[in-house]
């Protein structure tokens, strides 16, 4: 493999989802490039099309719903849309970890914490019952759980919230992946506990090399945390840079417009926010043109017509927009 | 700040993918339809007297006067067999009716109120359970005599604390949602409440169970009748022309088989149709 | 008897105080028999046109004081004064008498829209219950309000809450609330579930109708730019107490009370001059309210904390022009 190679690729992905209302073309034509051991912040709101698109990298969701309308996802050689479920078990959780945003659902409620770390150890390292206990006590320490040899014996309901997300991190990191996939892990959390965690991924994931995927729809989250930014809208990626100048100098409409609806901190009490009117298209049946167009101010004629493709801006930045933004900082 | 019309009938969507599901829906329906159908209007359809008796013409075949043949005192099957129907249905839904009145009733009040009344409510339904159902019906028949409505009261009481259990349960979940809360906050009365915001909830969940309980109460009352404990003779019940002609079953298969055909579609097309309710019923749940 | 225990922070001097409440606490029984202070001992008012937001973690029973407020349930002890009438003692006929004057929007907009019944209909809902008003008039007021809250009655009137989405149900949410004219309207997280685009949309909402409808307005919220964004005046809650209350400005700009500045620091900024701002501000989780620690309920996470924290429980006193704060070595 090439050192220059990309960690994960994805070639115009797309995965339509079958639903009682129609076809949902949830992940709609999305090319994206992660390199190891860098932090991708994946943006948007509910409906975009982020949580498909990560269960989608995994191969997490059932054919009975999934409709691969077709791309590629390259990773370490290898096409994981063409790949069977066999060998996708064996990138699962070994070189592919993920973790969700509610913790309580995601560990198995009738088990021990630290058997549900040993599980993933057994299964994918072949460790012996006492390696493996030994190796989940250690794991938890290392993700902040104090007394952790005594919170093993633990089961889920027992502990914070907070504490839950870091066994779910513990977890993920059992089998040392080369790319951990974050669904909203911090949604659930407290402001307090989600900067603890945040430092945490932080932490591991220097530590370990690995990339991650961050999804959030928190852009203060992503600020602090990525190296790039893609935002998503409607199903498609419509602007992805580096976080900093992508969050100084958003070029694509929609993320300007999101950076601006959210109060922040900064801001003087009642400072009148900029809200994006209207709502996301169905995506049974999307607009023919730019899908952000219905609600977008600079929209025009051709907007309308014609869906804009993703196209490189220079110095790392892509974005899909017949009107873009001028640079400002520039 | 207001949204265009275009953006807001973009929300209405129905995809094409029913086709199987309505068929699932459809037969047993035209079957019930028609099941109902005949037994209301028994006495006015075209079909033999099934009272009349023709002892020189007992356990025919199945041919064009007698759909069924005859049985063994030479009455129609097949007009016997509407009547016997009439009775099931009759029962089935009388029963359930008298449950649902009665059980959902108590399992609103018990969900909602919680506390002592819950406590009182379901201890009553507890011990009502806690009997085996066909040896309580047949007590409660064998000690006051068959009758249609004893038949529908005895298998009614029955279905009580199922129909308890359930209306509690949704109504448990229910008083947690914030429109409750909301209704309380504008003033509203627990009896408001009550009508108004718990009960139009309940219906879907209640229904959809009522289809399969209705099943289950026509088996029951067939099998009260086989055991000659339900609706007295000459009234043919279902289980009891199987009862009296199992005897002939070799030489007269059609005496038996034909109640027991007409159970057997009956029976399907309300468990079919009621999974069906309650899988579009969960679904729209989900997409709520 | 009651002036001479009465909070420094209580304005009691202000004629125009709408809602004073004074000491509430709030006791629930766990099945285990024991007891739980949610909240312990609060005490605020607010002035007449004044937004006062209560923020604070999960567990910190915010939540509970907007409830208790509305009774439901009635709070354990303390004393609410709505408009000078105190609410405690009410029969439950003056209790459904004064519901008007003070109504709430709740946080999950789907949830607290009953999904049987059509938008006209919730939103009539209010004046049915206060009765006296023939159907004509209430469906003109209906029709009035939901143009007032952005929606257009001719396209919503029969719809079902599930036909629209989480923003426009919160709408109608506020229509129900504001179409009895109330004084006083309790948000409990009314943005916490919509999508940031959404969210600004219910703020920008809910300023307006401030100033169209004369309201005061006590702000339920765990996000402290969305509470500095909407209040005049915040209060900070942990473990079911007050720590610090001030105007927004001074609270954002000068915190004092070290979970306060905590809180402050764990927030993420998507400002592009922020540069990685992410770390940890304190240690730990919130302890549970079924075991509180003795003295300031902080002092376990604080990194101030001394022996006298452990010792002697801070009250409220002040540090600087309306604004208080409970704790022995503030932030100054």
């Amino acid at each position: 493999m090439n050192i220059a190679d990309p960690l994960l690729s994805l070639r115009d992905l797309k995965s339509y989802l079958r639903t009682p209302r129609g076809l949902v073309r949830a992940v709609d034509g999305v090319t994206l490039d992660l390199a190891a051991g860098r932090t991708l912040g994946l943006v948007g709101e509910s409906g975009c099309g982020k949580s498909v698109l990560a269960r989608s990298i995994l191969g997490l969701l059932p054919d009975a719903i999934l409709q691969k309308a077709g791309g590629e996802i390259r990773f370490g050689g290898r096409d994981l849309r063409r790949s069977t479920e066999a060998e996708l078990r064996k990138v699962r959780g070994r070189e592919i970890a993920m973790i969700f945003q509610d913790p309580m659902t995601s560990l198995n409620p009738v088990l021990k914490v630290g058997p549900q770390i040993e599980q993933a150890l057994r299964l994918h390292l072949g460790l012996r019952r006492t390696e493996a206990r030994e190796r989940a006590v250690d794991l938890l320490d290392q993700v902040g759980i104090p007394a952790a040899r005594q919170r093993a014996v633990s089961y889920p309901h027992e502990l914070s919230g907070g504490m839950r997300q870091r066994v779910m991190i513990a977890i993920a990191l059992a089998c040392d992946p080369k790319l951990l996939i974050a669904d909203e892990p911090t949604t659930a959390l407290d402001v307090t506990v989600q900067a603890q965690i945040l430092d945490l991924l932080q932490e591991q994931q220097a530590r370990r090399g690995m990339a991650l995927i961050l999804i959030t729809h928190n852009l203060g989250v992503v600020a602090g945390m990525a190296d790039e930014v893609a935002v998503m809208y409607a199903g498609r990626i419509v602007e992805h840079g580096p976080t900093a100048a992508l969050l100084a100098d958003p070029r694509m409409p929609y993320t300007a417009a999101l950076l601006r609806s959210a109060p922040r901190l900064s801001d003087p009490p009642h400072t009148r926010l900029e809200a994006i009117t209207g709502r996301p298209p169905v995506l049974v049946d999307p607009p023919a043109g730019c899908r952000f167009a219905p609600r977008c101010a600079r929209s025009r004629e051709d907007c309308r017509r014609e869906p804009p493709e993703i196209e490189e801006a220079g110095t790392g930045r892509r974005f899909a927009c017949w009107h873009p933004l001028e640079l400002a900082h520039a | 700040m207001t949204l265009s019309v275009a953006e807001r009938e973009r929300i209405k969507v129905v995809g094409p993918r029913r086709r199987w599901g309505d068929l699932l829906v459809a037969l047993p329906a035209a079957w019930l339809g028609v099941a109902v159908l005949a037994a209301v209007f028994a006495p006015l359809l075209p079909i033999p007297d099934p009272f009349r008796q023709a002892l020189l013409r007992t356990l025919q075949p199945p041919s064009a006067v007698h759909l069924l043949g005859t049985d063994a005192l030479g009455r129609d099957v097949f007009a016997r067999s509407v009547l016997g129907l009439r009775v099931s249905l009759v029962v089935g839904i009388g029963s359930v009716v008298f449950g649902l009145g009665i059980g959902g009733t108590l399992g609103l009040v018990a969900g909602y109120f919680r506390g002592r009344t819950d406590l009182w409510i379901s201890a009553v339904m507890t011990v009502i359970l806690s009997f085996p159902p066909l040896v309580l019906a047949i007590a409660i028949m064998s000690y006051a005599g068959p009758s249609l409505a004893l038949v529908i009261v005895a298998l009614g009481i029955l279905f009580v604390p199922a129909f308890a259990r359930i209306a509690r349960a949704n109504t448990l979940s229910l008083a947690e949602r914030e429109f409750v809360l909301a209704a309380r906050a504008m003033g509203m009365r627990d009896l408001g409440i009550l009508m108004q915001e718990v009960l139009p909830n309940l219906v879907a969940p209640l229904i959809a169970y009522s289809m399969l309980m209705v099943a289950v109460a026509i088996i029951g009352e067939a099998a009260l009748s086989f055991l000659g404990l339900s609706v007295p003779p000459p009234q043919p019940t279902l289980g009891g022309m199987i009862a009296a002609e199992r005897a002939n079953l070799l030489e007269a298969p059609w005496a038996v088989f034909g109640p027991a055909l007409f159970l057997f579609l009956t029976i399907l097309s309300l468990n079919v149709a009621g999974d069906q309710v309650q899988r579009r019923l969960d679904q729209r749940e989900a997409a709520l | 008897m009651r002036d001479e225990v009465r909070p420094a922070h209580l304005r009691g001097d202000r004629a125009d105080i709408v809602l004073s409440v004074h000491n509430l606490t709030k006791t629930f029984g766990t099945p285990s028999g024991a007891q739980v202070q949610a909240v312990a001992g609060v005490s605020f008012d607010i002035a007449a046109g004044e937004t006062l937001g209560l923020v604070g973690e999960s567990g910190c029973g915010k939540t509970t004081v907007g409830r208790a407020l509305i009774h439901l349930p009635p709070p354990s002890s303390g004393e609410v004064v709505l408009e000078g009438r105190p609410m405690s003692g009410l029969s439950a006929a003056e209790l459904r008498a004064l519901r008007p004057r003070l109504q709430m929007v709740f946080q999950d907009p789907i949830s607290s829209l009953n999904p049987k019944h059509s938008i006209a209909d919730i939103v009539e809902a209010p004046l049915v219950v206060l009765g006296g008003i023939d159907r004509r008039r209430r469906q003109e007021q209906v029709r009035e309000m939901l143009t007032a809250v952005g929606l257009d009655p001719d396209i919503v009137w029969n719809r079902r809450p599930h036909e629209l989405s989480g923003g426009q149900c919160q709408r109608v949410s506020i229509a129900r609330a504001l179409i009895l004219r109330p004084r006083l309207l309790i948000c409990d997280e009314p943005v916490s579930s919509l999508d940031v685009s959404v969210q600004a949309q219910i703020l920008n909402l809910l300023e307006d109708a401030k100033q169209r409808f004369g309201l005061t307005m006590l702000f339920v919220a765990h996000d402290l730019a969305v509470v500095k964004n909407i209040s005049d005046r915040v209060a900070v809650m942990y473990l079911g107490r007050i720590c610090e209350i001030a105007p927004s400005a001074q609270l954002y700009g000068r915190a004092a009370h070290p979970y306060t500045a905590a809180l402050l620091a764990s927030v993420p900024d998507p400002a592009p001059q922020a540069k990685r701002r992410i770390g940890r501000a304190i240690e730990g989780e919130i302890p549970s309210p079924l075991d509180p620690p003795s003295g300031c309920r902080f002092r376990t996470r604080c990194p101030k904390a001394a022996p006298v924290c452990a010792a002697d429980e801070p009250v409220l006193r002040p540090i600087g022009p309306d604004h208080f704060v409970a704790c022995h070595f503030p932030n100054l």
